[in-house]
C-alpha cells in the first residue's frame, strides 16, 4: 500500500483550498492531518478520493494514478472513507449500511461482517435497528465499519472526534490502533491535535490550504509552534 | 339499497378501483423523484405514448397473431424504460449536476415533444402500412383512442349490485401486485438498497464504493419502464389523447407523490388509493350537493384539489412522507 500526494492545488466552489499539498502514507504507517478548521484538512481527503478534482498535481494509490477516477473506484481499489459527521443512511438498520460498504459481488461479505461485528460487538446486539436510532459513538462504529467492509489496505478518517465525548472518542481511537495493528494503513484528519499527535506515526500540519510544516508525530508535540498553534500550551 | 346508494357505492368503488391505476402511475415518479431529486414532466407522456403504443398494438397485433392487447404492458414497460434510459443519458445526464431547474426545464421539453411525436409521429409512422385503421385512432382529432378489443370494453362483473368494469379491476390488480414488489425490490435487494442510500446521501453512498451514476441510471429507468406499465393498462379505462398526460394525468401524479411522501412505494400505493376515493367522493358530492348550490356538476377535481391542499398545510410532508430529510 502507498499513497502519494503530490503538488496537488484544488478548489472549493469559487475559493482555491489547496495550494501545493504534497504527503505521502505508506505500508502500516498512521498519518495524521493536523490544523485549525477550515485549514483545507477535509478538502485534502475528498481530493484524494475523487469528490472534488485537483486543478493540478498527482495523486497515486499502489503506483497508479487515480485522479480521474470517480469515487466509488478509487474506494473499490482499497481504500476505506469515513466521511465527517460520519454520513449513515439513516432509514437503513446497522447491517444495511455495512453491507452498503462491500462491493456487491465480493464471496466474504460475511466474513467481513464478522470481522465488523467481532471489533464492535454491540452493532451484532444492535444489528436491526435503523442507524439514525443509536448514540454518537454507535454511529461512528458503524461509519467506521462501513469503511471496513471492502478490506481496505487504507483506512481514511476525516475527523473522528465530531460530535463525541472525548472518553468515546479514546475508546474509537484504540480500535483504530488495533485495526492498524492488522496492517490497514491509516490516514487521519483531525482538529484535535493533542490525541492525533499522540496516536500517529507522522503528521502534517495544515493552514490555510497549505502544509506548513511535517515530521514525526513524537517531533511535532515538543515543536514549540505547533505547542503554541494547536496544542493550546505557552511554552 | 336504494337507488342513489348503490350508485354512491359503485362510484366509491370505481373510485378505489381508479386509485389503484394512480397509484401505479405515480411509483415510477415517486422512485426517480426519491432518488435524483429530478421532477420528470415527462412522466405523464411516457404514461400516454405506452397507451397509444397497447392501442397500435390492439390494432395492429391482435388481429392477426390473436394477442391479447393486455399483454401489450409488458411490451411496454420494456420499452419505455428503454426511452427513459436514452432520456436520461441523452438529455438529463448532461444537466442535473446544475441543480434543480435544467432538469426540469429538460424534462418539460421532454415532454413537449414526446406530445409532438404522439400527436404527428405515431399516426405518420403506422399511416403507411395501415391506411384504412388510422381514422379510428387519430388522435390528432381530440375524441381520444381505445385499445380494440370487444372483450375488454364490454366485459363488466356483477358483485351483488355493484357493476365492476373487468380493464378497471384489472388494473387494480396489477397496481396491487407491482407496487408491494417494487418495495420488496427497495428494501430486500442490494441494488433497491443501494438506491435508498443514493436518494438518502448520494456522497456517503460514493464514499462507500456505491456507483451513484448507475444507481440513478437504474432507478430512472425502472421509473420510466413503470410508466409504460401504467401507461399500457391506462389505454383499457379512459380514452387516451395526446394531451391527456398534461391535462388530467400529471397533476394528479404530482398530488399522489407527494401525499405518499416522495420515495415511499407503500405509502404512494395507500395515496393513490385515497385520492382515487377522494376523487370519486367529491364527484358525488359535486353531483349531489353542490349542484344544489348552482356549482357545475364536474366541480368534483377542484374538490379534490381542495381536499389535497388543505391535507398539505396540516401535514406539508405527505401523509406517509418522512425520506425527503436534508
Amino acid at each position: 500500500m502507498s499513497l502519494e500526494v503530490a503538488n496537488v492545488s484544488a478548489s472549493y466552489g469559487a475559493v482555491r483550498a489547496l495550494w501545493d499539498v504534497s504527503i505521502s502514507v505508506s505500508q502500516g504507517q498512521f498519518v495524521c492531518l493536523v490544523g485549525a478548521n477550515g485549514a483545507g484538512k477535509s478538502t485534502l481527503l475528498k481530493t484524494i478520493v475523487g469528490m472534488i478534482p485537483p486543478r493540478s498535481g498527482t495523486i497515486r494509490f499502489n503506483g497508479r494514478g487515480i485522479s480521474n477516477l470517480r469515487t466509488h473506484s478509487i474506494i473499490r481499489m482499497g481504500i476505506g472513507f469515513v466521511p465527517e459527521g460520519r454520513r449513515l443512511f439513516p432509514t437503513l438498520s446497522v447491517e444495511e449500511n455495512l453491507r452498503m460498504g462491500a462491493p456487491r459481488a465480493i464471496n466474504n461479505l460475511e466474513d467481513s461482517l464478522k470481522k465488523v461485528y467481532t471489533l464492535f460487538p454491540v452493532l451484532e446486539e444492535k444489528r436491526k435497528q435503523k442507524a439514525i436510532a443509536l448514540s454518537g459513538g454507535e454511529q461512528q462504529m458503524v461509519a467506521i465499519g462501513r469503511a471496513l467492509m471492502g478490506s481496505p489496505r487504507l483506512l481514511i478518517l476525516d475527523e473522528l472526534s465530531f460530535g463525541l465525548a472525548p472518553i468515546i472518542f479514546d475508546r474509537v481511537l484504540s480500535t483504530i490502533l488495533q485495526i492498524k495493528q492488522a496492517g490497514v494503513s491509516v490516514l487521519m484528519a483531525e482538529q484535535n491535535a493533542e490525541r492525533a499527535l499522540e496516536v500517529s506515526d507522522y503528521s502534517y500540519v495544515m493552514e490555510n490550504g497549505r502544509v506548513v510544516k511535517h515530521g514525526r508525530s513524537t517531533d511535532l508535540i515538543d515543536d514549540p509552534l505547533v505547542k503554541e498553534a494547536y496544542l493550546g500550551m505557552d511554552e | 339499497m336504494s337507488a342513489s346508494a348503490i350508485t354512491v357505492a359503485q362510484l366509491l368503488i370505481g373510485g378505489i378501483l381508479q386509485g389503484g391505476f394512480f397509484a401505479l402511475a405515480s411509483v415510477g415518479l415517486s422512485l426517480i423523484f426519491g432518488v435524483q431529486r429530478i421532477l420528470n414532466v415527462a412522466h405523464g407522456a411516457f404514461i400516454v405514448l405506452a397507451s397509444f403504443i397497447t392501442i397500435q398494438f390492439s390494432i395492429l397485433i391482435t388481429p392477426v397473431f390473436h394477442i391479447d392487447p393486455l399483454y401489450s404492458a409488458a411490451l411496454d414497460f420494456v420499452l419505455m424504460a428503454l426511452v427513459g434510459a436514452a432520456s436520461y443519458f441523452l438529455l438529463i445526464y448532461k444537466v442535473e449536476s446544475t441543480g434543480f431547474e435544467a432538469p426540469l426545464l429538460a424534462t418539460f421539453g421532454l415532454s413537449v415533444f414526446l406530445e409532438y411525436v404522439i400527436a404527428n409521429g405515431l399516426r405518420f409512422s403506422f399511416s403507411s402500412f395501415h391506411l384504412t385503421l388510422i381514422p379510428v385512432l387519430d388522435p390528432s382529432s381530440g375524441i381520444g383512442a381505445q385499445p380494440q378489443n370487444q372483450v375488454y370494453s364490454s366485459t363488466s362483473l356483477l358483485v351483488g349490485p355493484i357493476l365492476l368494469q373487468e380493464p378497471q379491476l384489472i388494473a387494480f390488480i396489477v397496481a396491487i401486485a407491482v407496487i408491494p414488489l417494487m418495495h420488496l425490490f427497495l428494501t430486500r435487494t442490494y441494488y433497491g438498497k443501494a438506491i435508498r442510500a443514493t436518494a438518502q446521501d448520494w456522497e456517503a453512498a460514493e464514499f462507500s464504493g456505491i456507483d451513484v451514476r448507475m444507481m440513478r441510471v437504474l432507478s430512472f429507468t425502472l421509473g420510466s419502464g413503470l410508466a409504460g406499465l401504467a401507461g399500457g393498462i391506462f389505454a383499457f379505462t379512459n380514452s387516451v389523447t395526446p394531451t391527456t398526460a398534461d391535462t388530467s394525468l400529471l397533476p394528479i401524479i404530482l398530488a399522489v407523490i407527494i401525499l405518499g411522501g416522495v420515495g415511499s412505494m407503500i405509502g404512494t400505493l395507500m395515496a393513490g388509493l385515497i385520492v382515487g376515493l377522494i376523487m370519486s367522493g367529491s364527484d358525488v358530492v359535486a353531483y349531489y350537493v353542490l349542484t344544489q348550490f348552482h356549482f357545475p356538476t364536474d366541480f368534483g377535481l377542484v374538490l379534490t384539489f381542495i381536499i389535497f391542499l388543505i391535507a398539505l398545510m396540516i401535514k406539508p410532508t405527505g401523509l406517509f412522507g418522512h425520506r425527503l430529510q436534508k
